[in-house]
């Protein structure tokens, strides 16, 4: 009896050891796998609407900034959209700016819900609220149908070179291209070898030509700024030409002057003045023309050797006598030197008067 | 002619009428579970014979096929470079359907048989006719305990067999084959949820009930002296295998 109980113990504690650690173990698998579920209890929900919510299923990662913050609770279809409702672990906080996308872990991976909280300092979203701004993701049914499309275009574009080149023709024709191609790149190196040193030469010569266009631009830019700075000085009126185009001062005086000329012509016009008289009066003319036919007239006469100055000009006899008179008067005078000059003078001027 | 549609016509009464008679016993079964006498210490005793001297079979199974999911699914991922998804993998198989089908499977070969030949031995030793002589209901003091045992060990030593696959499975990977300790948990906590873990251990629960049961049987229909319980063990054995690989497709369709 004694023996059955202390077996009958044994045997149950080895069940309540195996018990114990099976339990252990479930727990702990449990809780585990549970991981964020218990962690989510406290969190608040967001939702926010979804032109596509393609793919995401219930229970997928919601996340910022790569950090899961929380899962997505439900999908459901409000009005065109769809709405997916997010809960949210306690503690993470997302901006009233925030910004919802659906992504894709890799290339054919999950779906997942991607967050960017935007400002947090300010406005938080509360409970229940809506995170009003979208990001569409990348669609990959709609990237596969742009892929088809283009693959349709690619398709009509190789039919219709298929059509220009296909058939025994178009590859005879291809060779032909191919081997004008051939023949055209063997000359065009055979120019280029040939000429190299040419091309060199030239390739330099752009180069100083350019490097001199550079310095060119250089100083057209010097001429540039001096003509900026004239300009600029003749706006601020300074110098002549300055002042000639800025001031009026000048003007005015070229106006006056202008008009004081005027007036003096329209009275040298209206015969005033002595100069007016000139211009306007014939009657001095008349007086100097007069006057000059006398004096032609007088002049004739004098050519003719009339009257006294007519012959004083034309005729020597007098200069003759004259010489004559002066030689005598020259040796009179040699003669009377010892005289006093009182006697010379009086005696001269007895010649002469 | 007449003799083959005899054969067939008997044989089909034969598999109908044990159908029946297994209906039958479940009931009886089912009936005496809820209703006392209750025998702890004989439940106890199941318990133990059932679940504790099945651990080490179940550790080996456990460990060793985790180890082989992940040595197999790596280079399955490795083709296109998922090897992180090894822990997912064999989480997912461990928790869902290896765990508790190996451990139906180990725990039908073990303690399945052993209770189709300890019961068959007793009817075939008349032991059992003794019991109702005693005015002890046999189905009663017999296969309720066992059943019992097999309904609350199975889960328990799947934990079990789930926990050491992916220990098994972590240890191969990460260790042998250097997947990265941090995206083999992460990507296998991500991925397998807490239903996967409960519903496997509901199949277990099932398939403890069902090699039970078919043991119990199976060893309680025995006739034909020690031949008959020889071929009683392997019915049941091949029995209660079928049955739980039948029973495995039925709750998964049912329940994931």
């Amino acid at each position: 009896m004694k023996k059955q109980k202390i077996e009958k113990i044994a045997i149950e504690a080895k069940v309540g050891i195996f018990v114990l650690i099976g339990l252990i173990a479930l727990f702990y698998l449990s809780f585990q796998l549970g991981g964020l579920g218990t962690e989510l209890k406290g969190g608040y929900k967001l939702y926010s609407l979804f032109d596509s919510a393609i793919g995401l299923d219930p229970g997928a990662d919601v996340d910022v900034a790569g950090v899961k913050v929380g899962k997505v609770d439900s999908i459901n279809l409000e009005g065109t959209k769809a709405r997916v409702t997010m809960t949210i672990r306690k503690g993470v906080k997302i901006g009233r700016d925030a910004a919802a996308m659906i992504r894709t872990h890799g290339l054919m991976g999950d779906k997942f819900v991607s967050l960017r909280p935007g400002d947090t300092r300010q406005a938080v979203l509360p409970p229940g609220g809506k995170i009003s701004k979208t990001i569409p993701g990348v669609d990959l049914d709609k990237l596969m149908s742009n892929l088809g499309d283009v693959a349709g275009d690619l398709k009509s574009v190789i039919g219709t070179f298929q059509k220009a080149f296909g058939g025994e023709k178009g590859a005879k024709s291809v060779k032909n291209i191919l081997t004008n191609f051939e023949q055209l790149s063997a000359n065009l190196n055979k120019v280029v070898s040939d000429n190299s040193s040419r091309i060199t030469s030239i390739v330099k010569n752009f180069e100083e030509f350019s490097g001199k266009l550079h310095r060119i631009d250089k100083k057209a830019n010097v001429m540039l700024d001096n003509l900026v700075s004239v300009s600029q000085s003749l706006k601020e009126g300074k110098g002549t030409l300055g002042k000639l185009i800025v001031s009026d001062e000048l003007y005015n005086k070229l106006k006056g002057a202008v008009g004081s000329m005027q007036a003096m012509s329209d009275k040298i016009n209206s015969s005033k003045g002595t100069l007016g008289k000139l211009i306007n009066d014939p009657a001095l003319y008349d007086d100097a023309k007069e006057t000059l036919n006398n004096l032609k007239v007088i002049t004739a006469k004098i050519k003719a050797g009339k009257g006294t100055l007519g012959k004083l000009v034309n005729d020597d006899k007098l200069y003759v006598e004259a010489e004559k008179t002066l030689k005598k008067v020259q040796k009179g005078a040699e003669g009377l030197e010892e005289q006093t000059p009182i006697a010379v003078l009086s005696s001269v001027f007895g010649i002469f008067f | 002619m007449f003799k083959l549609i005899n054969i067939i016509g008997l044989s089909i009464t034969k598999i109908l009428s044990e159908m029946g008679r297994m209906v039958l016993l479940f009931i009886e079964t089912l009936s005496w579970v809820f209703r006392p006498p209750y025998r702890p210490f004989l439940i106890v005793k199941q318990l133990e014979f059932v679940g504790v001297k099945s651990t080490l079979v179940v550790i080996i199974t456990g460990l060793f096929t985790g180890g082989v999911l992940a040595l197999q699914t790596y280079y399955g991922f490795k083709m296109f470079s998922a090897e992180s998804l090894v822990g997912a993998t064999v989480g997912l198989s461990m928790t869902r359907e290896l765990g508790p089908v190996l451990t139906g499977l180990m725990v039908t070969g073990r303690a399945g048989s052993a209770m189709a030949a300890e019961i068959g031995t007793m009817r075939v030793t008349e032991q059992i006719d003794a019991l109702s002589v005693l005015a002890v209901n046999p189905v009663e003091y017999l296969i309720v305990p066992r059943v019992i045992a097999g309904v609350i060990m199975l889960p328990i030593l799947t934990v079990l067999s789930d926990f050491l696959g992916i220990a098994g499975g972590y240890f191969v990977g990460v260790n042998l084959l250097g997947i990265s300790s941090g995206a083999y948990i992460n990507k296998l906590i991500q991925y397998v949820d807490l239903s996967d873990l409960y519903n496997g251990l509901i199949k277990a629960a099932c398939f403890g009930l069902i090699l039970a049961f078919v043991g119990c049987y199976k060893g309680y229909t025995t006739s034909g002296g020690a031949e008959g319980v020889g071929k009683a063990t392997t019915q049941a054995v091949v029995m209660a295998s079928a049955m739980i690989l039948v029973a495995d497709y039925f709750l998964t369709a049912l329940m994931f």
